[in-house]
């Protein structure tokens, strides 16, 4: 556990010369890689800056998204990319890509990444970008680390462009049958209704649908009557600080997963899809994850699912991958297995299908970490 | 440098005669982009229609070792389609094709060439739009916005290219095609298009993009307000932001550029102003106005001396065309001038303006400031005589040392316009010897032999850094 990028660089050299791979983790959430010596960021873990007047704040990769978050709401502003751990570093968060329910209206990681500093394969300290809130100086070389899955180098550090808090956040409930929360989602997409956020919970039999709202008085009610217009049946209004737990958009700052799981520890089974918005909203698919166990969540704007299964039979889990393979069109998105049975991960590459560029993915990894000093399943070559 | 006879033919043959030119005439309207400081004639310009015909012509360059680049508008400010000596320019305006919208998922499939303007109009009627909006939009391309990454007024709220743009179809420099990304809004593993987005056409050439569109406002109130100083301004500028209040634009433009606006279109501005704000809120329309209003009363206490809202749709539209067209107002005041665009935190901006004028002064130029305010990202505009070879020299030489003002703040070199020729030299002053070899190493993943596109955004070995102010002396640049 290094305590500063120096040092990470310097044990990362000491490696090199060893010729010992090492294994990159920040709050280990995700897919473990299978062996080598773990090197976690977890120390690297100060706020370096937070300038609101500017919107900039920049701090090391070991910080949890959590503990950023509630520095940055103590002077009024936040990063609107809710983790989905609730122990998820800075680092981890890039690495995995991970985006929340506010994908559509506010963007992912990628549109507030705007400084990165990280340690490559040859044990040195490099950096990209600033802490300015546009720049093209040079290539981005912090876009290229959001989703590298920690093959490519050991971020480090990382700024960003941060937000004001919302004003007044509320969330709007949607309790319905499938088919009107369907027609109803389409209906809030053709007609743009300007939400913050939206998330459906699938849990056994009940699904959830919640909308995010802000703003000052007047705009709120005339989104919520947009959103009354597009569902058929009865909405609730909560303010988001009296969300009850476990319900849609609980825990947007803080991790999802805790909030939704009501603390309970996460299920074996997380496969995460990506897909255009308009493929998310068929009946197969609705059907598919409702068998989530013991909750799927949806954000259709953005495009993301999350399906999870308490199963840990292998292949009970392959079933599962199976049938969401077979609920969504092959060649229009992916699935990725974020966590699973290590089987099953032996038998999959972590994205299904492996991503289109894939050979240059791994021709930026040989490049970048010549030495191969950077444990990274995800390049290995695709199962067939 | 003209194309072998036999290169010239292979090539004439896969896109027909028509396609490729090489006339005196052409070659010299080809020498430069919108930065006008360099320039260098290409071997011929090839317009291919197809990616396969792309992919062919950059295979049979490629191995005859010959250089090529890709080209949109030429609006670029930064050199970026400048060929290198001997290079050919695939110029990519045939790839004009709209396709896909998908109004649910918010996509749509466009060409290259298809110029920025023209996207927003044609997915309008389903209330929807291409966000990012450079000045230029009326005549540049998205294939250069991907290539540049730009901005523009409307960048501040809702980000610049690379967060609309989700797949991206690349010919790489040895013809092979590559898909990046796709219709989905992430892809796994690293962010390829992401990085793809402003490479500054070094690592591939785009034939396909794949870009996110955004409701369009349902209202949109402009604001101007007039202050006595650009700095006054700068402080408003701040004060919103303070206020924890996010405008879709936040614009300044200072006395000169007023002068010069006025001089063009007439608006009214008030003439003895020191500067003048423009900012633009827009959504829904409940609500709008007491936002509006929170604004305005932010400006009146950072002593806005007034504030005006536009009226109309037309009055609103009038501001945003001198704002626009503020680039070629200037234009009637000298016969040319040098757009910088560095970029600062927004705080420092009152303390980084008072150094660009001091700097102009010392150099005895005039400078006209229009810019990107609330994403402090600076436009001064050095104005000069391209005949005067001691101007030259004095807008170089001042350019640099409000490039290294804005670094001393914490800024960096470019905020949309891109390194190109023009700033290459200066990267070493952001950037030590790991970061620029990092970044080397991943161009060589896509760009092994530098064959596409040499001589752009790393400081060349043995040049010398000043190069530009050589050529001004012997009288090149003319
Ligand atoms: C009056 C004026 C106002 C401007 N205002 C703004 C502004 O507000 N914001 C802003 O950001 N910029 C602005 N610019 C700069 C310029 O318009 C932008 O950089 C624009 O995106 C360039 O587009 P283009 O089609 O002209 O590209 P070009 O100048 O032809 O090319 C730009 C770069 O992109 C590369 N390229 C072109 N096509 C492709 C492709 N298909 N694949 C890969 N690479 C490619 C080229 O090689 C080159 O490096 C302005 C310029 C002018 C003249």
């Amino acid at each position: 556990m290094p305590e500063n990028a120096d040092q990470a660089a310097e044990l990362l050299r000491v490696r090199l010369a060893e010729g010992r791979p090492v294994v990159l983790r920040g709050a280990g959430t995700r897919a473990p890689e299978e062996s080598g010596e773990v090197l976690s960021s977890l120390k690297l873990n100060r706020l370096r800056f937070l300038d609101p007047e500017d919107m900039v704040a920049g701090a090391e990769a070991g910080m949890t998204m959590a503990a950023f978050q509630h520095v940055l709401r103590e002077k009024g502003m936040h990063l609107p990319v809710g983790p989905w751990y609730p122990e998820a570093t800075l680092g981890g968060a890039i690495a995995a890509n991970d985006a929340g329910p506010e994908r559509l209206f506010a963007g992912g990681l990628r549109d507030y990444l705007i400084g990165i500093e990280f340690v490559n394969g040859a044990g040195h300290k490099v950096k990209a970008g600033g802490k300015v809130v546009k720049n093209v100086t040079g290539y981005d070389l912090g876009r290229m680390l959001i989703g590298s899955r920690g093959g490519l180098g050991l971020i480090t550090a990382a700024n960003f462009k941060v937000l004001p808090l919302p004003v007044r956040p509320r969330a709007v409930l949607v309790r319905a049958d499938d088919a009107t929360l369907r027609t109803g989602l389409f209906k809030m997409l053709e007609t743009r209704v300007q939400g913050d956020w939206v998330q459906v919970l699938f849990r056994a039999g009940r699904r959830e649908l919640g909308i995010g709202l802000s703003g000052n008085a007047a705009r709120q009610e005339r989104v919520i009557k947009d959103i009354a217009a597009a569902f058929s049946s009865g909405i609730e209004i909560v303010e988001e600080e009296t969300l009850p737990a476990g319900s849609p958009g609980s825990g947007r700052h803080s991790g999802f997963l805790s909030a939704l799981l009501l603390g309970e520890a996460p299920p074996a089974l997380h496969i995460h899809g990506v897909f255009p918005t308009s493929l998310l909203l068929t009946p197969a698919l609705w059907e598919t994850l409702g068998m989530g166990d013991p909750l799927s969540v949806l954000q259709p704007c953005g495009g993301d699912l999350h399906f999870f299964s308490k199963d840990t039979g292998v292949e009970e889990q392959e079933r599962a991958l199976a049938r969401l393979r077979a609920a969504l069109p092959e060649r229009e998105g992916y699935l990725v297995l974020e966590r699973a049975a290590a089987e099953l991960r032996w038998r999959h590459h972590p994205a299904i299908p492996a991503p289109r560029a894939f050979a240059l993915m791994r021709a930026l990894k040989k490049s970048l970490d010549p030495r191969g000093i950077f444990r990274g399943s995800f390049y290995e070559a695709p199962a067939l | 440098m003209a194309l072998p006879a036999v290169l010239r033919a292979q090539l004439a043959a896969l896109v027909g005669e028509r396609w490729i030119k090489d006339d005196p005439v052409s070659l010299f309207t080809y020498r430069s982009d919108g930065l006008t400081l360099h320039e260098a004639e290409p071997a011929a310009i090839v317009f291919p229609g197809t990616t396969a015909e792309l992919s062919a012509a950059v295979k049979i360059l490629a191995g005859a070792g010959i250089p090529f680049l890709p080209r949109g508008a030429g609006t670029g400010l930064s050199g970026g389609a400048v060929p290198a000596p001997g290079a050919v320019l695939l110029e990519m305006a045939r790839f004009r094709e709209i396709s896909d919208v998908d109004a649910v998922s918010r996509t749509v499939m466009v060409g290259p060439g298809v110029v920025n303007d023209q996207l927003s109009r044609h997915v309008r009627s389903l209330g929807l739009h291409f966000v990012p909006d450079p000045s230029s939009q009326k005549a540049c391309t998205i294939g250069g916005n991907v290539g540049e990454n730009s901005g523009g007024p409307h960048t501040l709220k809702y980000g610049v290219t690379v967060n609309h743009i989700l797949g991206l179809e690349v010919v790489l420099p040895d013809g092979e095609v590559v898909e990046l990304g796709g219709r989905t809004w992430d892809t796994p593993g690293p962010d390829l298009t992401g990085l793809f987005v402003g490479s500054e056409g070094t690592f591939g050439i785009a034939t396909r993009i794949c870009c996110r569109l955004s409701p369009l406002p349902e209202k949109a109130i402009t604001l101007l307000a007039v202050f006595d100083s650009a700095e006054d301004a700068c402080r408003g500028v701040s004060g919103i932001i303070a206020r924890g209040i996010v405008p879709a634009a936040l614009e300044l433009m200072d006395r000169v550029v007023i002068g010069a606006v006025e001089q063009a279109y007439h608006l009214g501005f008030p003439p003895r102003a020191g500067a003048v704000l423009i900012a633009e809120i827009e959504g829904l329309t409940e609500g709008l106005d007491e936002e509006a209003a929170q604004v305005e009363d932010i400006l009146r206490a950072q002593r806005a001396r007034e504030t005006r809202r536009a009226r109309s749709d037309e009055e609103r539209l009038l501001i945003w065309k001198a704002r626009k067209q503020a680039f070629g107002a200037i234009g009637r005041l000298a016969p040319s001038y040098y757009t910088q665009d560095g970029v600062i935190p927004r705080s420092r901006l009152p303390e980084v303006l008072a150094k660009i004028y001091a700097i102009a002064r010392r150099y005895e130029l005039t400078v006209g400031n229009v810019f990107h305010a609330g994403d402090g990202n600076l436009h001064p505009l050095l104005l000069y005589d391209p005949r005067r070879a001691e101007q030259v020299q004095a807008v170089l030489a001042a350019g640099h040392e409000i490039l290294e003002a804005c670094l001393a703040v914490g800024g960096a070199l470019s905020g949309e316009h891109g390194i190109g020729l023009e700033k290459s030299s200066m990267m070493g002053s952001l950037f030590n010897g790991e970061d620029l070899e990092a970044m080397k190493r991943v161009r060589a993943v896509f760009n092994p032999t530098e064959i596409l596109n040499p001589g752009k955004i790393f400081p060349s070995p043995g040049k010398c850094a000043d190069a530009p102010f050589i050529r001004a002396k012997s009288g090149i640049v003319a």
